[in-house]
């Protein structure tokens, strides 16, 4: 029962924020954008008559009043319907679509891979005196110093050119996947294990870790079997933040490495103020973000009761 | 508490000693601390080193950084060209000096727009009633939803590329977090006995506002703030990779980069110097950064 409430709240909140997110670029689009029906004939460049320009804005209801075309807008995006792009002249959410498929290869596996390493790092490097701690630290700090881009730039350098292991960019194979994952993998595992270090670090002090370890439980069991589970469910919070961090490393990681996908489409898109397509893929953002956290917060309430309250 | 966090920077090298804050300190014992915190000496140092190659970039090289000449391209660094030349024979030591300039204006500039912007909305939040802080807190929720990098480029498709709108959108990628500390803290502060105090001896509203809750309300912000200059320093280095920056000829960190990026095999110098100089500020920036924010909670690091 609760659980139910818990998703009706949560269901209700993300409506609210994509209502918003909606109403936000509506306005924007209005504000800035310039006259939509010049945008749609291709630009001021393009010359068009007025005549022609009249044509454009009966055909696409631009005459109509402000809270008339607001409501318009609302009913396409409800079903669906994204615009057409300015520069590829297709509907964006075919575009959007078409894409997709790169960036959740890339996303995901980078995602597994860097919570891979966090848990490596973290289960090792937990509860190991104010020295090694500290160090980690150091490195942790170092690590996230340094741009995603330079990270990227650097293993090129590194695995393609020198070492000549693995494809400089593109997409053939499995092989030209090994760059772009680690660039995006290795500053959200390092986030990742920060959090779960410290975590990790409080929960090897509870009395019943003691209870383990007087048990006869070795320090591999202690760490795995009983820490572990505990410092999961902060982590299980940072969810929505770490995939808005792959996301958002998507856009440098695909443009350097030549690679299709979601981010890559919002450079060349903002690069060439493609205004309908950066709006699409904003409101699609906006949607898998909203999906995210609630299932992540549906999770959190099923594996921890207390979060049921929140 | 965190006083320390705006102390003078002789105070910097005292990790832990508050009592030792008077910094009259002998030699031997500065020499002492910069023992025990080389990295805090070497990210202050550097630091320094830009702040006098975006002042007075002309004192450190006399080489043009425009200059180009075809015959000089994709020279190794050697004793004329400190880091070599870059694809039209232009010096990339004069390139990377000239280019400090920018980085450090736009990170500090788009750090204090959102600053400036977030604590407006935050007050406004905390202190404006029931039905604005709802508005503000959906609001803010929306724009959570965007990865920083993906809402400056929504900002800068709107507005326009440029130095300004550069500055613009990292600025408004900084407020949604910026604006939570703020209502977070000012509704502590709005509670607090001195606010209290203020309001029975009869100071007006807006008294109140400017003179306690402002200066307390932005104090968690303050902290991080050295934090968030580093965080835009990189933010506008990946944007101007990305090609959002000031146009071709103009030197800047990101954009050398950017071009270098295509003779990797063949030039790595036009890479690793806007690379290493990048990484190097935000890492000394963070550097400072954390001390500043351990010592306002009384740890060490």
């Amino acid at each position: 029962m609760t659980l139910l409430r818990t998703l009706a709240t949560r269901l209700a909140s993300g409506v609210l924020v994509l209502w918003i997110v909606a109403t936000l670029t509506f306005g924007a689009m209005h504000a800035t954008a310039g006259d939509p029906a010049i945008a749609i004939l291709g630009g001021p460049d393009a010359l068009p008559t007025q005549a022609v320009v009249e044509e454009v804005r009966r055909e696409y209801g631009l005459n109509d009043p402000l809270p008339v075309q607001y409501a318009r807008y609302l009913g396409r995006l409800l079903s669906g319907d994204l615009g057409e792009s300015y520069r590829l002249r297709t509907p964006v959410t075919s575009a959007i679509l078409e894409q997709l498929g790169s960036t959740v290869v890339l996303g995901g596996i980078a995602g597994v891979l860097a919570l891979a390493i966090a848990l490596g790092l973290a289960l090792v490097g937990a509860g190991r005196g104010p020295r090694v701690g500290g160090a980690i630290t150091a490195v942790e700090v170092v690590i996230t110093a340094v741009p995603n881009f330079v990270i990227g730039v650097g293993l090129m350098f590194l695995l393609a050119f020198q070492l000549r292991l693995v494809p400089v960019a593109g997409e053939q194979g499995w092989a030209s996947l090994v760059l772009p994952v680690l660039t995006l993998a290795i500053p959200s595992s390092i986030v990742m294990a920060q959090v779960l270090r410290s975590e990790l670090d409080e929960v090897l002090e509870q009395p019943f870790i003691l209870t383990a370890r007087a048990r006869g439980l070795g320090e591999a069991g202690v760490r795995v079997l009983h820490a572990l589970r505990h410092a999961v469910i902060p982590l299980l919070t940072l969810a929505g933040y770490v995939f808005g961090f792959l996301l958002g490393g998507t856009v440098i990681t695909e443009t350097l490495f030549a690679r299709r996908g979601i981010g890559r489409l919002m450079v060349d898109s903002a690069l060439t103020s493609d205004i309908p397509m950066v709006i699409g893929i904003s409101l699609f953002i906006a949607l898998s973000y909203v999906l995210v956290t609630l299932i992540v917060d549906l999770i959190a309430a099923a594996v921890d009761p207390r979060a049921r309250l929140a | 508490m965190s006083t320390a966090a705006l102390a003078p920077a002789g105070q910097f090298f005292s990790p832990i000693e508050p009592e030792e804050d008077v910094v009259l300190a002998a030699p031997a014992q500065v020499h002492r601390r910069i023992r025990r915190r080389p990295a805090l000496v070497l990210a202050a140092a550097w630091l320094v080193l830009l702040v006098l190659f975006a002042l007075v970039p002309d004192a450190f090289t006399r080489l043009d950084p425009l200059a180009a000449d075809a015959g000089q391209a994709f020279l190794a660094p050697a004793a004329d060209h400190w880091l070599g030349t870059d694809e039209n024979g232009r010096d990339l030591l004069s390139r990377m000096i000239h280019g400090t300039g920018i980085s450090l204006v736009v990170g500090l500039a788009a750090t204090l727009i959102g600053l400036a912007i977030g604590s407006a909305i935050g007050l406004l939040a905390a202190l404006g009633g029931r039905i604005a802080d709802h508005l503000t807190g959906r609001l803010l929720d929306a724009l959570m939803a965007f990865p920083d990098q993906l809402l400056a480029l929504v900002i800068i498709t709107f507005f326009g590329q440029g130095t300004t709108n550069l500055i613009l959108a990292i600025a408004f990628a900084m407020v949604p977090r910026n604006a939570r500390l703020v209502r977070a803290q000012a509704l502590l502060v709005r509670r607090s006995g001195y606010v209290e105090a203020a309001q029975t001896l009869g100071l007006s509203r807006f008294a109140i506002l400017w003179r306690h809750i402002l200066p307390n309300a932005l104090k968690p912000l303050l902290i991080i703030l050295p934090l968030s200059v580093g965080n835009s320093i990189a933010a506008s280095a990946g944007l101007s990779f990305l090609g959002f920056g000031a146009p071709p000829p103009a030197p800047e960190w990101g954009a050398i980069l950017a071009v270098g990026r295509n003779y990797l095999p063949e030039a790595w110098w036009l890479v690793a110097a806007p690379a290493l100089a990048i990484t190097l500020t935000v890492l000394a920036i963070t550097v400072i950064g954390r001390t500043l924010r351990a010592r306002s909670e009384g740890r060490a690091w």
